[in-house]
């Protein structure tokens, strides 16, 4: 039933919103709002040296066509956001409402509710201190109290659920969750002169662990920034830890060490310097230090006109056979979309 | 008519005290302290230490035969606390830049938090977010020396905390008009890194303020950037939108 009036509502927002931005001309559309219409590709390739029989049932509906869309809006003391997603591999369309979310600020009080990504922490690619995955889309809601350069939040958020993730197959882990599990938070944070450092304490039903943990970034000046994180679970007596850095030059640079149960080197690089060029890149790589697996992952844009905006991204798990990304059975992961922007 | 001596005398003296005061004027000119100069110069801008404003920017970049538009909305507040959002294009729409005093944060809407990043950050083309937000030239730097020649003084200025983005700039003001001509921002070892170029002085919503061409130094010599001021608002804001907390979740 909530399938359907999700697929419904989604056909009829493309259908409105393909119709506003025919009628509406985009350089007079700063009404505060702004809309977002992503039909993409996807595909993956399974791994040669598995058994063909199995490669067959995996290789089944790698081909997915996905549609999205996208609005938000914004007021002095609010915005809402608002995004359904569809993937179809020519015989079924699963659709989903992808983020829903309203954000006010009142006197010292900020306050979140709906369905968004709820994530904290400096990392690029990991927060020890963040109990949930950056890339997924949870229901849920945060109060925070701002008061100078001093702020406190709490907030909680429900299960995870992974078919709204904007990470590709390559690197949504498998949760144990069920719909009735939570992940509560509280946290401060203080700036100071050049730098700021925040206090985290979670807590995760479905494992029914709490989490301590330490961000903080600093900014060494002439470019570099220092940021990390560290984190201690009550249940494991293993400690979580991010240390990274930042360098602005001609590109954008970033190195990251991350220890959890793998020893992790993140290094990225983006031409994100000066904001604007026709080609717009990323490209980030992930190297475990134990097993030397490697996750590749490119993005790539190209702006000759902002509101229409080919993209590809390319995912890739490489290194020995033994590693563990390696064994995924889906050797690298490719998305091509194209985004119109109004 | 009749000259006499007495008449002689008479319009004698009114030269004679003319010539005095026209001397004491120029002498009054060029002994202004130098404090005293930029001081004037931002009183005319009527920015620093006069409230809170919303600045439109017109940020045009040109490198070869190719031109890069862009539309910047900055929120000024009192205290050394600006917020930078872009109108155009389309892809930054949803980026924010907050600088607190020497703390700079970005907010891109796919990563969903605010991330630290340097005050030397490029903006767009050739501006960084510290010469779009403003420079407080007046307060956070000493002027260690100020040197003169028949159209121009030229200032030497030292950042007074070691946090500040150009730790050293030279600043030329035009004798004539008290007005900023050119600007160079260096690092603390005395290394060009920009060149700003001031021209085409006009009033915009009261406030006396130039056109910028930003020319990079060291990166991307054959590119300028041009700032344009295109309107200048009075406007009250809370200083909790100032916090990184709240980039990305009000509209402004």
């Amino acid at each position: 039933m909530f399938l359907q009036f999700t697929e419904k509502l989604l056909l009829s927002i493309i259908i409105i919103g393909i119709i506003i931005w025919g009628v509406h001309p985009i350089a007079a559309a700063e009404d505060g709002g702004s809309w977002e219409i992503v039909i993409g590709y996807e595909d993956y390739h399974i791994r040669d040296d598995l058994p063909e029989g199995y490669r067959n049932q995996l290789e089944e509906g790698n081909s997915l066509f996905n549609f999205g869309i996208e609005y938000i809006t914004g007021i002095s003391n609010g915005q809402f956001s608002f995004s359904l997603d569809a993937k179809g591999d020519g015989d079924h369309l699963e659709s989903n409402l992808k983020e829903f979310n309203w954000s006010g600020y009142h006197h010292q009080v900020l306050y979140e509710l709906g369905k968004t990504k709820w994530v904290w922490g400096r990392g690029l690619s990991f927060i020890p201190t963040c109990p949930l995955d950056t890339e997924t889309y949870y229901w849920g809601g945060q109060v925070s109290v701002i008061s100078l350069d001093k702020s406190g939040t709490i907030g909680f958020a429900t299960a995870k659920d992974s078919y709204n993730s904007d990470a590709s197959a390559t690197l949504i882990m498998d949760d144990q969750a069920s719909d009735s599990d939570y992940t509560g938070w509280l946290r401060w944070g203080q700036t100071f002169e050049t730098s700021d450092l925040s206090g985290v304490v979670s807590y995760q039903s479905a494992e029914k662990c709490w989490n301590y943990g330490l961000d903080f970034s600093r900014d060494l000046q002439n470019g570099f920034e220092l940021h990390g994180g560290i984190k201690q679970s009550s249940s494991d007596s293993e400690v979580s830890y991010l240390i990274g850095s930042e360098y602005i030059g001609k590109y954008f640079y970033t190195v990251e060490f991350y220890h959890d149960q793998d020893d992790l080197l993140i290094l990225a690089i983006n031409n994100a310097v000066g904001l604007f060029g026709k080609w717009q890149w990323m490209l980030r790589e992930i190297y475990n230090f134990n097993d030397d697996g490697v996750i590749s992952k490119l993005n790539l844009g190209y702006h000759k006109n902002d509101h229409l905006v080919p993209q590809l991204e390319i995912s890739m798990n490489t290194g020995p056979k033994s590693s563990i990304y390696r064994q995924n059975p889906i050797d690298y992961y490719l998305i091509f979309k194209v985004v119109a922007k109004f | 008519m009749v000259i006499t001596k007495g008449l002689i005398k008479n319009w004698f003296l009114v030269i004679v005290v003319l010539m005095v005061v026209g001397c004491l004027s120029a002498n009054e000119m060029s002994a202004m302290n130098p404090r005293d100069i930029l001081a004037e110069i931002f009183k005319r801008q009527g920015l620093t230490g006069n409230g809170s404003f919303e600045l439109n920017l017109q940020v045009v970049s040109f490198k070869d035969k190719e031109r890069n538009d862009s539309s910047v909305r900055v929120f000024l507040d009192g205290s050394h606390k600006q917020l930078v959002t872009f109108v155009e294009p389309e892809r930054l729409k949803d980026d924010y830049y907050l600088v607190n005093g020497y703390n700079t944060w970005m907010y891109q809407k796919k990563l969903k938090r605010p991330l630290r990043i340097s005050a030397q950050q490029k903006l767009f083309g050739n501006a960084g977010i510290a010469e779009t937000a403003g420079i407080d030239y007046l307060n956070d730097y000493d002027i260690l020396k100020t040197t003169e020649n028949d159209g121009e003084y030229l200032m030497e200025l030292q950042a007074k905390d070691g946090k500040t983005a150009y730790q050293r700039t030279s600043i030329w003001v035009s004798k004539s008009s008290l007005r900023i001509s050119k600007i160079t921002l260096k690092s603390l070892n005395g290394q060009e890194l920009k060149n700003l170029i001031y021209s085409d002085y006009r009033m915009v919503d009261g406030h006396e303020m130039a056109v910028i061409e930003i020319n990079n130094l060291l990166q991307n010599k054959d590119e300028k950037t041009i700032i344009k001021y295109t309107s200048i608002k009075s406007r009250t804001f809370a200083p909790e939108i100032f916090d990184p907390l709240m980039m990305g979740k009000i509209g402004l």
